[in-house]
C-alpha cells in the first residue's frame, strides 16, 4: 500500500495525518528506519529523521522506544554528527574570507548541525510531554548519545576562537545559534533526567552514573562560558546524585565532582577579585563592571552552598578529598584581604564577597569539623604549606577553636588530643597546630597585618594585629576548655613555651597568665610549683630556662598569697641550691611580710656563699654561683619596700 | 651569665654620659632624661648618624663608643645587617612580591657603618616603636603591639645569627617583662589586663568548667615532655661549656691587682660587680622607704661598722661579709679591696649617703679611681684604651658636684628595670601608684575575693560583679574588698577606644548609663535550663536564634521578627526565656524596666529610648528584653501625663518607624502579665505573641527534681508524681515556694534548742511529709479567673496553639 521507492514515500508521508501515522506504524517504521540507516547523504539523512521523530516518535509506545527507535536511530545520528564535526575541523583550517566556496561549505556544515540538534531537541521534548515517569531502561540510549552531542558541540563552540582564528565573524552568526540550540538541548535533557524514575538495576545505576559524570565533564568544558548554564549544570549534578542518593552514592566518582566544584568554586572567587580590583583600579563605579561583579560573587556563593550541601550528603565518602577542601579554604583566604597576598580591592567589594560568599563558606567548616580526615588533613604534621597560606591556615585553626565549643565532646576531644597511637596518621593537637601556624606567619607579625577585632561594649569593631587576635581567640577557646581536655593544653602551653620562637613563647605565656587568672588558684600554684621545679632541675643557662623564667615571675604575681607562703616554703631562699630559682623571681610579687622575709633570707645566704668563695682559692670557676648572689641581691634591694 | 642583666645599664649611661658631655653631642632634653631606656643601640646608631652628619663630632668617636661594648655592638650591627632580611620577612613581602631577588639579597654583615639606607629604615621602625613604649599618649593595647614587635626583631637578629643568643635572651627577658607588665596588669590606663573583656565576650555561651580543670603535669612526668628534655640538655650543655675555658681555675685576686694594665684576659665579673654596686645604689636613691630604712636599723651594728670599712683599707673577708647583709653596699668591691688598695677605697662606697644625705663626701680621689678602676677592667674585654679614659675623665668631671654624681648612677639604673631608676616626678608617681597597686592584693583580706581564688571564672557564679577578677584589685575602692567591683568595662575602655560613629550625636553619659544599667552579662541560661514551655521554646528558637545565627539564610521574608510578646501568668518563666533568647543567640541582652527609662531622668525618657536603640544598633544582634512591658506601653489615653506618652512614642517609632531598618538585627523582647493592657500599635509591632502557661505536669516534675537534687533528700518517684499531682495550677515560682517551704520542715521539726548545737549532717533529709505539711500553706499563685483571661487574650491574639 506505502510505495516501494523511498523517495515517493517520502513524499507521500509529508500528506498524512497524526492517526494514519499510528495506522501505518508497524509497517512504516521499519522501512524508514532502514532507510535513515542506509542514507549517507546529509540531508536526506536529516530529513527522515525529522519525519520519523516529529511523525512516527509520538505514537510509539514508551515501552517500545528504546528497543524500536532509540537504538536503532541514535547510534547512526551519532555518526552523522561526528561527520559533520570532522569536516568542520578539517576544513576550518583553510578558511579564509577570499575563499568563499569553502565558507559556504562551512556555513552548510554548520546548519546541518543546527538542524541536527533541532531534531535531536524535538525528540527529547516528545518524551518531556509524556506526563508519565520514564523509566530510565526505556530510554537508555537517549541520554548518553544526546550529552556526547552537547559535550562535543560545547567543546566546538569554546575551541571556535582558535580552530576559525581570522574568519570567526564568517561564521559566528551560526556558531552562536549553535551555541543556543545547543543550550535548548541540554535544558531539554535535564527536564527530561528529572523526569525519569530508577530502578536498582544494576544496568540503570550504570547508565545515571555514567550521565552525572558525563555531565561533570561538560561542566567542566562550559566553566567559563556563561554563568547561568554553569551554575544549572551543577545544579543538575547534585540534584541527581541527591536524588538517586541511596542508588549512586557508592558509585559516583565523589572526588572528582568535589575537586570540579572546588575548581569552579577558586575560578570564579579570583574573577570576583580580578573584577574588583579592575574597578579599584579604574577607580570608576561603571555600574555594568559592577553588576558583573555582582553576578561573579553569587556565583561564588552558589558554589560555596553547592559545596556545603554536596559535602553534607556525601560526607562519609570524601575522605580522599579533605585535602582538595583545605586547600581551597586556604586559597580563598589567602587571596582576601588582610592576607598579604590578596589584590588591592575597595572596601565595599570586600565587604560584599564577604558578606555574600565566605559566609555561605563558613558552615563548610562547621560541616567538616566532626570529620576525621579532615582533621587529620588540617592537623597533619607533615603540612608543607607555602608562605601565602600561613595567615590562612591561622584563620582557618582560629575558625575551628571558635565553633568547637559547640560541637560534642568526642569531637572536641579529636581536635584537641594528638595521634597518640603509631597506627594513627601523625597529627598535632590543635593548640599546637596552632602555635606552629603562628610562628610561621612570621611576615604578617611584623607588618602587622590587623584582623577584625571582637565587638565589645558598644565600641567599634577595632581591628586587632594577628597576635591580638589569636591571643583573644586562644584564650577564648581556653576558657572553654572542658576538664578531660585539659592536660592537652597545659602540654601544648609548656611546649609552646619552651619552642624556639621567642614571639610563639610569648602567645604561649599570655595564654598561660589568662589560663591561671581563669582557673583555680590551686592551679595556679601547681603550675607555679612544675615552672619553679623545671628551672630548678635546668643543669645551666640557656634561651628556654630564661623563657621559662619570665613565666614564673609572671605567674608569682597571680598566686594566691597562701601560695606565695607555700612557695616559699616549698623552695626556701635560705638554702643555696634554690638560688637559681629566686634569681627569676621578683619579690614585688610577694606580701610584703613575705617579701621582707625572703628578701632577708635570701641576703643571708647570699652572703654566705660568698664568704665561702672568697675562703676559697676564689678561681673563676667557681665564679657563676658567687654571681648568681650578686643577682640575687639585686632583686631583693630592687624590690620596693 | 646574669651579669649581662646589669652590663648595658652602665655601659648605656657611660656611653651617654662620655658623649653628652665631652663630645657636646646635643640630644635633646627629652633623651637626657629618659633616654637610657632606649636600648643602648638605637642611642649609639643616632649618634653615629650624627657624627656623620655634623662636622663638630668625629667619626670615630662613634666608631669607639660602638666598639666598647661588644654585646652592643653586635646588636647594633644586627640593626644595619638584617634590615635586608626583616624587608623580606616583613614589610618586604608585598612590595617585594614580583621581586625576589631583590629581596633575597640581605646587606653584608658588616660593622656598624654599613648600608645606610637599610639600616636607616630599620632604625626608624624600632624608634617608632620605642616612641610608642614610651609615650603617654598611646594606648596600651599600642605599646603592647609596640613590644612585641621589639621583641620579633630581636627574634629575626638571632635567627639570622646577628646577635648571640645570650644576648637574644637578654633582651627578651628585659622586655617580656616590661610587656607582661602591660598584658597583666588591670589597670585600665597602663594594662590590658590579659585582653579579659574581648576573650569573655567571645567565651560568653560557653561552657565554663575551669572549677575542675586537673594539671596532669607532675614534677616527674613533665621531664618525658621533648621539650623539656631539650631544654636540660642545652642547660646541660651550657654548664660544660662554662666549664671549659682554661682560665676558670684562675685564682682572681691576681686579675684584679693586674687589671690596670691594659689587655689582660676577660675578666668579667669584676665589671659585673661594680655594676652591680653601681646599680644597686643607684635603683636605692628611688626605691629607698621607710621600710628599708627600718630593715637598716635592724641591722644596726653592722651599719655602724660601715665607716670603719671605708677607711679602713685592709679589708679581711670576715669583716666584708658583714657589710654584706647591708643590701646595697659596695660588697662586691670588697674582694677586691683585699688586694687592690686604691681601688677598694673607692667602691666601698656606702650606698647609704644617698639615703642619709650626709655621707656624700667623698673624695675627689677615690671617685677617680673607681673610674678607672671600673671601666679599665671591662676595658680589657675589648682592648680599646683610649675608651676606658674617656670614660674615666667623664666620671671625673660629673666628681665634684655629688648631685651630679647621683644622676650618673640614676641614669644608669633606669635602663633595665621598669619601675625603678630615675624618674621624673611625673613618673615617681607613677611608680608609687604601680608600687601600691602591686602590694594591693597581698593586704586585701582575703575573704573579699570569696574564698582565696583570684581566680577568674572557676567556681564563680558570674553574677553582674563577677565578670572578671583580676589578679589584683585595681586602686580605687579596693579597701572594701571585691563585692562593690563594678564590670571592668565601658569607662575604662572608653577612653581607650574609637566609640562608632553612630552614638556620636547621643550623650556619653548615657551611653554609659546603658552600658553599665542596662546591659546584661548575666550568667549562661540553656534551654534546658527552662522547664516545659516546649512550644514557646521551639518557636523561638525557630523565629530568634537561628536566624541570628544564619543571617543569611533568614533574609527577606524570612527575616526575623522585630518584637516577642511573651505573656502569661507571673512566674512561668519568661524573664528566663528572655536571657535564654539573648544567651543561646550569642546577643548582647537589654534588660531594661519602665522605671530605669522613666523616673530618673524626667524629660529625658524618650531621649533614653533612643539611645538604648542605638547603642543596640552598634552591637548587633541584640536582644532588648523589656520586663513588665505592660507598664512602658500601656494604653495611651487621655488623662495620661506627657512625657509618659513621649517615651512610648517613642518606643513605638524606633521599635518599626521610618528611621529604623529591615536590616537591624534587633529583637525586642516583652514580658508581661496583662497583656490586655497593651497599646494597640505596640501589640501591632510584637509580632509574635506567645503564651507562656503555667508548666504542665512534666514540668513540674522537673522544677521538683532539678531543685530537690541539690538538697538532701529522700523521696521517691511515686512520692514526686504525687507531689506533682497535687500541685496543679503552681506557677513555677510556686513550685519553687513550696520546696523552700518543703525543705524548711526539718528544721522545724528540730528542737529550738537544738538548733545551736547541731551539726549539719544530723539535719534529717527533706521527706515526703514536709511537702504535704507546705501544701498547707502555699497556695497557687494564679487564680482559675486569671488563666481564663490569659487563655481568652491567646485565643483573640496569641500565635501559640
Amino acid at each position: 500500500m506505502s510505495p516501494a521507492n523511498p523517495e515517493l514515500l517520502l513524499r507521500e508521508l509529508g500528506g498524512w495525518d497524526g492517526a494514519l501515522c499510528r495506522r501505518e506504524l508497524p509497517c512504516v517504521l521499519p522501512r524508514l528506519i532502514s532507510m535513515y540507516q542506509n542514507s549517507d547523504d546529509w540531508t536526506e539523512h536529516i530529513r527522515v529523521l525529522r519525519i520519523l521523530t516529529e511523525m512516527f516518535l509520538p505514537h510509539i509506545n514508551l515501552s517500545e522506544l528504546e528497543q524500536t527507535f532509540f537504538s536503532k536511530v541514535l547510534p547512526k545520528a551519532i555518526q552523522l554528527f561526528d561527520d559533520l564535526l570532522y569536516e568542520l575541523s578539517s576544513q576550518a583550517k583553510g578558511l579564509t574570507s577570499q575563499n568563499i566556496e569553502l565558507c559556504k561549505t562551512v556555513r552548510n556544515v554548520l546548519q546541518t548541525m543546527v538542524q541536527l540538534l533541532e531534531t535531536l531537541t524535538g525528540c527529547v521534548r516528545h518524551i518531556c510531554t509524556l506526563q508519565e515517569p520514564v523509566p530510565l531502561e526505556s530510554i537508555r540510549t537517549l541520554p548518553s548519545s544526546i550529552l556526547y552531542v552537547i559535550k562535543n558541540t560545547f567543546m566546538h563552540c569554546k575551541d571556535s576562537e582558535s580552530l576559525y582564528s581570522g574568519c570567526l565573524h564568517l561564521i559566528s552568526d551560526l556558531l552562536q545559534s549553535l551555541f543556543k540550540e545547543t543550550y535548548s538541548l541540554q535544558k531539554q535533557l535535564m527536564e527530561l533526567l528529572d523526569m525519569i524514575s530508577m530502578e536498582s538495576a544494576e544496568d540503570s545505576i550504570v547508565d545515571m552514573v555514567s550521565v552525572i559524570h558525563t555531565v561533570l565533564e561538560i561542566c567542566s568544558v562550559i566553566s567559563n562560558m556563561d554563568h547561568a548554564l554553569h551554575a544549572n549544570t551543577w545544579k543538575f549534578i547534585i540534584k541527581q546524585s541527591l536524588k538517586h542518593y541511596s542508588l549512586l552514592q557508592s558509585h559516583l566518582k565523589h572526588k572528582d565532582i568535589l575537586s570540579g566544584l572546588c575548581k569552579d568554586t577558586l575560578f570564579s572567587f579570583h574573577s570576583c577579585l580580578q573584577l574588583a580590583e579592575q574597578m579599584k583600579l579604574s577607580g570608576t563605579q561603571e555600574s555594568t563592571d559592577y553588576k558583573l561583579f555582582q553576578r561573579t560573587v553569587k556565583l561564588c556563593k552558589f558554589f560555596a552552598n553547592s559545596l556545603v550541601h554536596y559535602i553534607k550528603e556525601f560526607i562519609p565518602f570524601l575522605s580522599d578529598s579533605c585535602c582538595r577542601l583545605h586547600q581551597l579554604y586556604l586559597q580563598i583566604y589567602s587571596k582576601f584581604p588582610p592576607s598579604l597576598y590578596a589584590p588591592v580591592i575597595s572596601e565595599a567589594h570586600r565587604d560584599e564577597i564577604a558578606r555574600v560568599f565566605l559566609v555561605a563558606l563558613d558552615p563548610l567548616i562547621h560541616q567538616l569539623l566532626p570529620f576525621r580526615p579532615f582533621l587529620e588533613q588540617v592537623l597533619s604534621e607533615k603540612l608543607d604549606l607555602s608562605p601565602e597560606l600561613h595567615l590562612p591556615q591561622c584563620n582557618l585553626l582560629v575558625t575551628i577553636m571558635d565553633k568547637l565549643p559547640f560541637q560534642p565532646e568526642n569531637v572536641q576531644a579529636l581536635w584537641t588530643t594528638g595521634s597518640q597511637f603509631s597506627e594513627e596518621v601523625p597529627r598535632l593537637s590543635l593548640f599546637s597546630a596552632l602555635f606552629l601556624g603562628f610562628q610561621q606567619c612570621s611576615g604578617e607579625l611584623s607588618l602587622p597585618v590587623c584582623l577584625p577585632g571582637v565587638m565589645d561594649n558598644g565600641q567599634a569593631e577595632v581591628p586587632a594585629t594577628l597576635y591580638h587576635h589569636l591571643c583573644v581567640h586562644l584564650c577564648a577557646f581556653i576558657a572553654s576548655t572542658p576538664p578531660s581536655h585539659f592536660p592537652q593544653l597545659e602540654r601544648a602551653l609548656l611546649d609552646a613555651v619552651l619552642g624556639s620562637s621567642m614571639i610563639t613563647s610569648l602567645l604561649a605565656m599570655d595564654s598561660w597568665c589568662f589560663l591561671a587568672r581563669y582557673g583555680t588558684a590551686e592551679l595556679c600554684a601547681h603550675h607555679v610549683f612544675v615552672i619553679a621545679h623545671l628551672i630548678k632541675s635546668c643543669p645551666g643557662e640557656c634561651y628556654q630556662l630564661s623563657v621559662l623564667g619570665v613565666l614564673l615571675r609572671r605567674m608569682l604575681f597571680l598566686m594566691a598569697p597562701d601560695h606565695q607562703v607555700e612557695f616559699t616554703q616549698k623552695f626556701p631562699p635560705k638554702e643555696a641550691e634554690n638560688l637559681p630559682l629566686w634569681q627569676h623571681i621578683s619579690l614585688k610579687a610577694l606580701t610584703p611580710d613575705l617579701r621582707k622575709q625572703v628578701a632577708h633570707q635570701l641576703c643571708a645566704v647570699g652572703l654566705t656563699q660568698c664568704r665561702q668563695w672568697l675562703s676559697g682559692r676564689c678561681t673563676l670557676g667557681e665564679l657563676p654561683p658567687v654571681v648568681r648572689e650578686g643577682v640575687t641581691l639585686f632583686i631583693k634591694s630592687r624590690a620596693p619596700k | 651569665m646574669q651579669f649581662w642583666v646589669a652590663w648595658p645599664i652602665f655601659t648605656e649611661a657611660s656611653c651617654f654620659w662620655k658623649l653628652a658631655q665631652s663630645r657636646q653631642v646635643r640630644l635633646p632634653s627629652r633623651e637626657l632624661q629618659g633616654g637610657s631606656t632606649i636600648g643602648l643601640a638605637e642611642l649609639v646608631r643616632e649618634l653615629v648618624q650624627r657624627s656623620q652628619g655634623g662636622p663638630s663630632t668625629s667619626v670615630q668617636s662613634g666608631r669607639c663608643l660602638v666598639l666598647s661594648n661588644e654585646r652592643d655592638a653586635d646588636w647594633a650591627a644586627g640593626f644595619g645587617a638584617r634590615s635586608g632580611r626583616v624587608n623580606l620577612a616583613a614589610g618586604g613581602r608585598k612590595e617585594l612580591r614580583g621581586d625576589p631577588e631583590a629581596a633575597a639579597a640581605p646587606a653584608g654583615v658588616g660593622g656598624i657603618m654599613q648600608t645606610p639606607v637599610s639600616s636607616a629604615v630599620h632604625l626608624s621602625e624600632w624608634q617608632k616603636n620605642y616612641f610608642a613604649i614610651t609615650s603617654d599618649t598611646c594606648t596600651p593595647g599600642q605599646k603592647a603591639d609596640g613590644y612585641r614587635a621589639q621583641i620579633l626583631h630581636i627574634q629575626y637578629a638571632w635567627a639570622n645569627s646577628e646577635i648571640s643568643q645570650v644576648c637574644a635572651t637578654n633582651l627578651f627577658k628585659k622586655y617580656a617583662e616590661k610587656y607582661s607588665a602591660i598584658i597583666d596588669s588591670d589597670n585600665a590606663e597602663t594594662g590590658l589586663n590579659n585582653y579579659a573583656e574581648n576573650i569573655l565576650t567571645l567565651a560568653r555561651c560557653q561552657q565554663n568548667d575551669s572549677d575542675k580543670w586537673q594539671s596532669s603535669l607532675t614534677t616527674s612526668n613533665v621531664f618525658e615532655l621533648k621539650s623539656v628534655q631539650e631544654l636540660m640538655q642545652a642547660g646541660k650543655k651550657f654548664q660544660s661549656s662554662l666549664m671549659a675555658p682554661a682560665d676558670a681555675f684562675v685564682v682572681v685576686d691576681k686579675e684584679v691587682s693586674a687589671s690596670v694594665t691594659p689587655g689582660l684576659p676577660k675578666l668579667n665579673v669584676c665589671s659585673s660587680a661594680v655594676d652591680t654596686d653601681l646599680w644597686a645604689s643607684s635603683s636605692k636613691c628611688i626605691s629607698q622607704g621607710p621600710d628599708i630604712l627600718e630593715s637598716l636599723s635592724s641591722l644596726k651594728c653592722l651599719q655602724s661598722s660601715v665607716p670603719s670599712v671605708t677607711k679602713t683599707t685592709d679589708i679581711l673577708p670576715a669583716s666584708s661579709a658583714f657589710l654584706n647583709e647591708l643590701p646595697n653596699t659596695g660588697f662586691y668591691a670588697s674582694p677586691l679591696s683585699g688586694n687592690n688598695k686604691a681601688a677598694s677605697s673607692s667602691s666601698v662606697k656606702p650606698p647609704s649617703h644617698f639615703e642619709i644625705g650626709q655621707n656624700l663626701s667623698f673624695s675627689n680621689h677615690s671617685s677617680l679611681l673607681a673610674g678607672s678602676g671600673n671601666p679599665g677592667k671591662r676595658k680589657t674585654f675589648y682592648s680599646s684604651s683610649d675608651e676606658s679614659n674617656s670614660t674615666t675623665s667623664s666620671l671625673a668631671s660629673s666628681k665634684p658636684s655629688i648631685s651630679t654624681e647621683a644622676k650618673n648612677f640614676v641614669g644608669s639604673g633606669n635602663g633595665s628595670e621598669e619601675s625603678n631608676g630615675f624618674k621624673t616626678a611625673k613618673e615617681q608617681l607613677w611608680v608609687d601608684q604601680q608600687k601600691k597597686y602591686h602590694n594591693q592584693p597581698q593586704r586585701a583580706p582575703v575573704s573579699s575575693y570569696g574564698g582565696i581564688k583570684k581566680s577568674l571564672g572557676a567556681g564563680r557564679s558570674r553574677g553582674p560583679f563577677g565578670k572578671f577578677v583580676p589578679p589584683v584589685p585595681r586602686q580605687d575602692g579596693n579597701e572594701n574588698g571585691g563585692p562593690q567591683y563594678k564590670p571592668y568595662g565601658a569607662g575604662s575602655t572608653e577612653s581607650s577606644f574609637p566609640v562608632d560613629e553612630r552614638l556620636k550625636n547621643i550623650e556619653p553619659k548615657m551611653i554609659e548609663l546603658i552600658m553599665h544599667e542596662i546591659m546584661d552579662h548575666g550568667p549562661p541560661v540553656n534551654w534546658d535550663d527552662i522547664a516545659g514551655v516546649d512550644f514557646a521554646k521551639a518557636t523561638i528558637k525557630e523565629i530568634v536564634v537561628w536566624p541570628m545565627l544564619r543571617p543569611d539564610i533568614f533574609t527577606g521574608l524570612r527575616g526575623p521578627p522585630k518584637g516577642i510578646l511573651l505573656f502569661g501568668p507571673p512566674g512561668t518563666g519568661k524573664t528566663l526565656i528572655g536571657k535564654c533568647i539573648a544567651c543561646q543567640s550569642g546577643a548582647t541582652f537589654f534588660s531594661i524596666s519602665a522605671s530605669s527609662l522613666t523616673s530618673k531622668w524626667v524629660g529625658e525618657g524618650e531621649k533614653m529610648v533612643r539611645a538604648l536603640f542605638t547603642v543596640a544598633r552598634c552591637q548587633q544582634p541584640a536582644v532588648i528584653f523589656i520586663d513588665e512591658i505592660d507598664s512602658l506601653l500601656s494604653q495611651r489615653g487621655d488623662g495620661e501625663h506627657e512625657s509618659s506618652r513621649r517615651i512610648k512614642t517613642e518606643f513605638l517609632v524606633q521599635l518599626d518607624g521610618a528611621t529604623t531598618s529591615s536590616e537591624d538585627r534587633i529583637l525586642v523582647v516583652g514580658a508581661t502579665n496583662r497583656p490586655q493592657e497593651i497599646d494597640e500599635a505596640a501589640r501591632r509591632r510584637l509580632v509574635k505573641r506567645l503564651y507562656i502557661p503555667l508548666p504542665e505536669a512534666s514540668a513540674r516534675k522537673q522544677i521538683v527534681t532539678r531543685l530537690m537534687s541539690k538538697e538532701h533528700c529522700c523521696l521517691r518517684e511515686e512520692e514526686v508524681e504525687i507531689i506533682v499531682k497535687k500541685s496543679d495550677g503552681f506557677s513555677g515560682a510556686d513550685m519553687t515556694q513550696l520546696c523552700r517551704e518543703a525543705s524548711l520542715g526539718p528544721i522545724r521539726s528540730l528542737q529550738s534548742i537544738d538548733i545551736a548545737t547541731i551539726t549539719p549532717e544530723q539535719v534529717r533529709p527533706i521527706s515526703f511529709l514536709d511537702f504535704d505539711s507546705a501544701f498547707k500553706t502555699v497556695r497557687p499563685s494564679v487564680s482559675s479567673k486569671d488563666l481564663e483571661l490569659y487563655e481568652n487574650w491567646n485565643q483573640t491574639f496569641g500565635c501559640g496553639r
